[in-house]
């Protein structure tokens, strides 16, 4: 009897937990854009400024990693990718975990992308997840998860807007769900990025389990040309009133986003980015790939900062489409 | 008598002493950094960037011109911050002709990664000491 209720207790948990957590491998997908958008996106056209819509998808053809028949991070040794988490009070927590994306799918297939995510450390050890995205618009994201102390596989329903992803600063809207057509998007003007992006300070810099050393804040992006993108919600009474990002004219890697309510700056998510071409007159220039996140909430001081290690990423490598399916969850080790 | 009473009040207040060491701190968010975005954002409305004084999160001054002392996108400020982070692959770097100099600076704008900039430092290196050998 008690074993059983210990059984669901754990398997309750483990629900919530991998609720909160479908982030980290959707982390890995994006930043409010149009799903509508796929990987046919062509670059506007050089010398044209593009309009602020066209700029929104272009993000989003960034974030979703559209340029990539596939993208990983994986696990190398004991380096992993790893998710920092830091309340007002100074405690942290952290999560690490394996991700992979694939993009590779046929244009007749309604499968848009799938991302698989492994959790290995915390509360979420050995709990795999995969997310299947469609073309089809109105259709819901499937989470499938993988439970290790149950040893089976369970779906769960897309989760909300707001939600907190894996109890971060960023929520499922930031990272995945927000789609263009729920904002109007306008151009504020073009201008150079002038500040460095954020960290945890007293990290910066330091040796740390799972990424070796953390980095140090990133001012590569001072003086690169920026679009300013002002994205007003459409919801109502809604968290944020509009939020504004700093595009790179180039790449179209969003470097930050400032969210404000009642004008008041609320939250800043910045993004460090890094090309997969280090020329940049050679190949597409949005083949980039996430170095760090780092989130900001101003209204409780909670802290964010997402690491991903650069010799973990690994791209277009020559794993079949048959290893994103339930099959590889089961072969998790407990 | 008198000992023990202080024992005893040593005692008493022991777990407070403990627990005082126990607390963390309340974390503060840098100041600096909410400034220097504030800063930056406000460039979009004035059209003039005005970086907080003394701040360590945005370039100097020269950012009005286009440089800035954090920024790589001038060749010896990009020397100064290899020098700085790897004073042995610098060596190795000042012997370098200018165009592999302006090509590691524009392979580290891109990608961030300094051990990658390290192994290209010794990569080009050795070529250059080919290039000369040929040459002779």
């Amino acid at each position: 009897m008690k074993l059983q209720r210990e059984a669901v207790m754990s398997t309750f948990n483990i629900v919530s937990i991998a609720g909160r957590s479908c982030l980290l491998l959707c982390c890995l997908l994006s930043t409010g854009t149009d799903a509508s958008v796929d990987r046919s996106l062509e670059l506007p056209r050089q010398g044209v400024t593009p309009t602020a819509d066209e700029i929104a998808r272009q993000v989003y053809f960034a974030n979703h990693f559209f340029s990539f028949n596939n993208f990983s991070i994986d696990r190398r040794g004991r380096t992993m990718s790893a998710l920092i988490n830091r309340s007002s009070d100074g405690k942290e927590s952290v999560i690490t975990l394996e991700r992979h994306l694939n993009n590779n799918y046929h244009s007749n297939s309604d499968i848009l992308s799938r991302d698989l995510a492994i959790f290995h450390s915390g509360n979420m050890k050995g709990t795999g997840m995969l997310v299947t995205e469609y073309v089809d618009d109105e259709r819901s994201k499937d989470y499938i998860t993988w439970i290790p102390s149950l040893r089976k596989i369970r779906r769960f329903s897309q989760p909300q807007y707001e939600d907190a992803w894996a109890g971060s600063v960023f929520s499922f809207g930031d990272v995945t769900l927000r789609k263009p057509a729920d904002e109007t998007h306008e151009l504020i003007g073009t201008k150079k990025f002038r500040s460095c992006l954020g960290v945890i300070e007293n990290l910066e810099g330091k040796h740390y389990r799972y990424v070796d050393i953390l980095p140090e804040r990133s001012c590569r992006h001072l003086n690169k040309e920026v679009y300013g993108l002002k994205s007003t919600t459409k919801f109502d009474s809604w968290w944020y009133d509009y939020r504004i990002s700093y595009v790179d004219t180039t790449s179209f890697a969003d470097y930050r986003t400032l969210y404000f309510k009642d004008d008041q700056l609320i939250k800043i998510i910045d993004r460090d980015w890094g090309r997969v071409n280090p020329n940049k007159d050679e190949g597409d220039p949005r083949a980039l790939f996430w170095k760090s996140w780092y989130g900001l909430d101003l209204r409780t001081g909670q802290e964010t900062w997402a690491i991903v290690p650069q010799k973990a990423v690994k791209y277009n490598t020559n794993l079949r489409n048959s290893f994103w399916t339930e099959k590889t969850l089961r072969k998790i080790k407990r | 008598m008198k000992r023990a009473l202080t024992k005893v009040n040593l005692l008493h207040c022991l777990p407070l002493i403990l627990s005082s060491f126990a607390l963390s701190p309340v974390h503060a968010v840098e100041k600096g950094y909410i400034d220097a975005v504030q800063a930056d954002l406000d460039e979009f409305t004035s059209g003039k960037f005005e970086p907080p004084p003394e701040s360590t999160w945005v370039g100097s001054l020269e950012s009005q011109t286009g440089g800035s002392s954090n920024s790589f996108n001038k060749l010896k400020n990009f020397s100064s911050y290899v020098k700085e982070k790897s004073p042995g692959s610098y060596i190795f770097y000042a012997k370098l002709p200018t165009s592999y100099q302006i090509r590691l600076q524009q392979e580290y704008l891109a990608t961030g990664d300094i051990e990658q900039l390290k192994r290209n430092i010794f990569k080009y290196s050795r070529e250059v000491k080919k290039q000369k050998r040929y040459a002779r």
